[in-house]
């Protein structure tokens, strides 16, 4: 980090001892202990996190399963193409690092100018008040927290001096930020009074006096999204808004009309829709991983799984315990079938080793095999993401090699040289947002983005990079149950951008910044909310009783869909003569 | 300085870099945007974006830099992105003669995706590895010279000469647009706190969104 230099800057503010939350190699939690700045520069007020290297504070968990260097292969700087990935200890490290190394590389350090809008966390999940800044180019930083609690409210009380901060009418904690056109309004930011919840924007705005047409029309703009925001489903806006936006605007002798145009009243006003009505349901909280307790009741005399729907179902509801994967992955990925004794399993074991006696050390060479055990696919970008978690849980190359054919076989057209299967998802991703929240798609679809090109990297690879190591492997589980519904990896995709809906559009991002937030929230996803939301949806699609016939095909079992079908080109992935057969897909 | 004027912008441009996978498009971004290096290799999933903003000759320029997946199969996605762009990096490695093969492959691929006006440049990475080196520079520098475009050699991992082709090219950049008059800055950017400039052309319905020829 440079120094400070004093001729070209002055600290306005200063709040010492904050921290960022970090996991390091062996995804512990790690907390960087680093200076939030306020700084004046010739070009303007900036803001910057500064690392401070003397003080660093390892916080263990209680768990730590992934012993890094369990896996061992060589690293081979012959092919980058093969080369994703680094070996062993440096390999877990990197990729987990790497997963977020925007977090902890790109400097937090920005013009207040550039400030979109900022999100303070405090209460039951946070035990330290916590702030984080998006930027208007998309950008997310990742939260800075202040154990010192109320040093917040003032670094905000100089941040309000510099720009106008306006809470956010749906999110409480959001607060947008436009730039003071001209004099510094100190009162604005105290008017809000930040972090006492007290009073609604509405008031706020009314109290507030309006300075200006551009400032008005922002401040306009911003409630009406806000307040439509809020008042989802709801096809009116509160009178009391439309007083508020007659008043303010009569204030500065503008054209009314303008703004008239995007009420609803406009039947082109694409917050109305005449959307499939999905039921209300419960969200359940996530199950109990599977333990070997449970596993081992699972089995009949001779080694058969007995009622793999009711396992799939524990999976699906609370993944599988580390220490049981190498296991339990066999039998989900198909290497295995459920119905196969421990014997036939041993037997077909050996002839798979037997295949493969050539070696397979390393990762090079597992994809290197693949490539040509499948060759008119090809080594595709992507795959080594595919494989890493797998090489890291499977006892050997064979187990991981076999693990890895299955796994392919789910997300085989991908892969293809035409992309069709990337494009048919993005397209069904598109029509089940349509359902799922016709107001977050009229937005995406406003701005560039209902193609949902931004969606790519989480569809192409499952959503590995936008989870660590752990979550990773918890995550594809439940995937590959089957469970709730075929294209499952959609609904999880609909699930987190509605999670994301609130920054998307409150922040007014367009497509450009859309596709920087979302590929800035690699890191910062909460799992288990995730899987909570994304199960309630499955189930407000499945039971929803005038869900569009095109969506219902998406998710019911049994038609053509794009990653969980083989397509029907393809030579068979196994020997025929395996005693497995194919388990149904769900 | 005390009152805080707005951050005064005179140009955004976006740039994007293209090339074979592996050759070090995203680790010149990483050290251009970050000045940080990743020893190791992770290929780009479809498409990133970096933003920078820098002052050349007394402009203050924002630099908004896509990411692309190198792979053939992505082209199509990524080549989405290349719309609209002021300047194509052609990036290959200076160690790897499939990827300096390639380049006019992507060059053609450049040509078809960009306007007259839009800035080509060639650069060819991985200088620092002398022991390795397959493409020489007097090679490299008369390929971009039949192509009619600059060329420059970086390291990435040494940080050599990468600050320098970033500015090299925002230059001409701003040379091209002030020969062009593209009318692409809008007259309230000071003022607007987005970058709206360079949208992807809207496709018709959101259905048919993949008929576009890109795709």
């Amino acid at each position: 980090m440079a120094a400070l230099d004093p001729i070209q800057e002055k600290v306005v503010y200063s709040v010492t001892h904050t921290y960022i939350k970090v996991k390091n190699g062996s995804n512990k939690e790690e907390y960087i202990y680093g200076t939030l700045l306020m700084l004046e520069k010739p070009d303007g007020c900036h803001i910057e996190w500064r690392e401070d290297p003397t003080h660093v504070d390892a916080v263990n968990d209680s768990w730590d399963f992934i012993n890094a260097d369990a896996v061992s292969f060589t690293y081979s700087n012959s092919a980058a193409e093969l080369t994703d990935i680094t070996p062993t200890a440096a390999r877990t490290e990197g990729s987990c690092r790497m997963i977020n190394q925007q977090k902890f590389h790109n400097p937090i350090n920005f013009h207040v100018d550039n400030l979109r809008s900022f999100k303070r966390m405090k209460g039951k999940l946070v035990k330290n008040s916590c702030i984080m800044f998006i930027l208007d180019c998309g950008t997310s930083h990742p939260p800075i927290y202040f154990p010192k609690g109320g040093v917040t409210d003032k670094f905000l009380h100089h941040l309000g001096k510099k720009v106008i901060i306006t809470q956010s009418a749906t999110d409480g904690n959001r607060f947008l930020v436009s730039p003071h056109q001209q004099e510094a309004l100190e009162s604005s930011f105290d008017a809000l009074n930040l972090f006492a919840d007290q009073g609604s924007a509405l008031s706020r705005f009314a109290a507030d006096p309006v300075r200006g047409t551009f400032t008005a029309f922002a401040k306009v703009s911003k409630l009406l999204t806000n307040t439509l925001v809020a008042s989802e489903d709801k096809n009116s806006v509160p009178p009391e808004i439309c007083d508020q936006l007659r008043i303010s605007v009569e204030e500065n002798e503008t054209d009314f009309s303008a703004i008239h145009s995007t009420q609803p009243e406009d039947p082109d006003f694409l917050f109305i829709d005449e959307k499939a009505q999905l039921p209300e349901v419960e969200k359940k909280p996530r199950g109990e991983p599977l333990k070997r307790a449970v596993w081992e009741k699972f089995f009949d005399a001779e080694g058969r799984v007995t009622n793999p729907e009711e396992l799939k179902q524990i999976i699906y509801r609370g993944g599988v315990s580390h220490d049981l994967r190498s296991e339990v992955w066999k039998f989900l990925l198909s290497f295995y079938s459920w119905d196969s004794t421990t014997r036939e399993r041993e037997e077909f074991r050996k002839t798979k080793v037997g295949d493969n006696n050539e070696r397979l050390h390393q990762l090079n060479d597992i994809l290197m095999t693949f490539v040509m055990y499948d060759f008119n696919l090809g080594y595709v970008q992507g795959m080594s993401d595919l494989l890493s978690p797998l090489l890291l849980v499977m006892e050997n190359e064979v187990d991981t090699f076999w693990c890895f054919v299955g796994f392919m076989n789910l997300l085989h057209s991908n892969f293809e040289m035409d992309q069709e299967g990337m494009k048919l998802q993005l397209n069904q991703l598109n029509q089940i947002v349509q359902v799922a929240d016709g107001q977050l798609y009229s937005y995406l679809d406003d701005h560039e983005s209902s193609n949902m090109y931004f969606a790519f990297r989480w569809l192409l690879i499952v959503f590995k990079r936008e989870f660590f190591m752990d979550d990773i492997m918890s995550l594809w589980e439940v995937f590959w149950t089957g469970l709730p519904c075929k294209n499952y990896q959609l609904v999880i995709a609909t699930a987190l951008l509605c999670q994301c809906k609130g920054d998307i559009i409150e922040n007014q991002f367009g497509f450009n910044e859309i596709l920087k937030y979302i590929n800035d929230r690699s890191g910062d996803i909460v799992l288990s909310e995730l899987l909570i939301q994304s199960e309630a949806l499955a189930e407000q699609l499945i039971t929803c009783t005038n869900l569009p016939s095109y969506v219902r095909k998406i998710i019911s079992p049994g038609s053509q869909s794009s990653a969980t079908q083989p397509s029907p080109d393809r030579k068979p992935a196994r020997p025929t003569s395996s005693p497995r057969k194919r388990t149904a897909e769900s | 300085m005390e009152s805080s004027s707005n951050e005064h912008i005179d140009y955004v441009f976006k740039v994007v870099l293209i090339g074979d996978c592996g050759v070090g498009k995203s680790s010149l971004l990483l050290r251009y945007s970050d000045d940080f290096f990743q020893e190791s290799y992770l290929c780009t999933i479809g498409v990133d974006l970096r933003i920078r903003t820098i002052s050349v000759d007394d402009k203050r320029v924002k630099l908004q830099m896509w990411d692309t997946a190198g792979q053939e199969r992505f082209k199509t996605l990524c080549g989405h992105y290349y719309r609209g762009a002021e300047a194509i990096i052609i990036v290959f490695d200076v160690t790897s003669e499939n990827s300096f093969s390639n380049v006019l492959r992507w060059y053609e691929e450049a040509r078809q995706l960009s306007r007259q006006d839009t800035v080509l440049v060639l650069l060819g990475n991985k200088s620092d590895m002398a022991d390795s080196r397959a493409v020489s520079t007097e090679r490299a520098q008369s390929l971009a010279a039949s192509l009619n475009i600059a060329y420059f050699e970086s390291s990435a991992k040494l940080c050599d000469n990468v600050k320098e082709t970033f500015t090299a090219t925002t230059r001409k950049m701003m040379e091209a647009y002030q020969k062009h008059h593209r009318a692409h800055l809008p007259d309230d950017l000071t003022n607007s706190k987005s970058l709206h400039m360079s949208q992807p052309i809207k496709s018709s319905t959101s259905l048919n969104c993949f008929d576009c020829s890109i795709m």
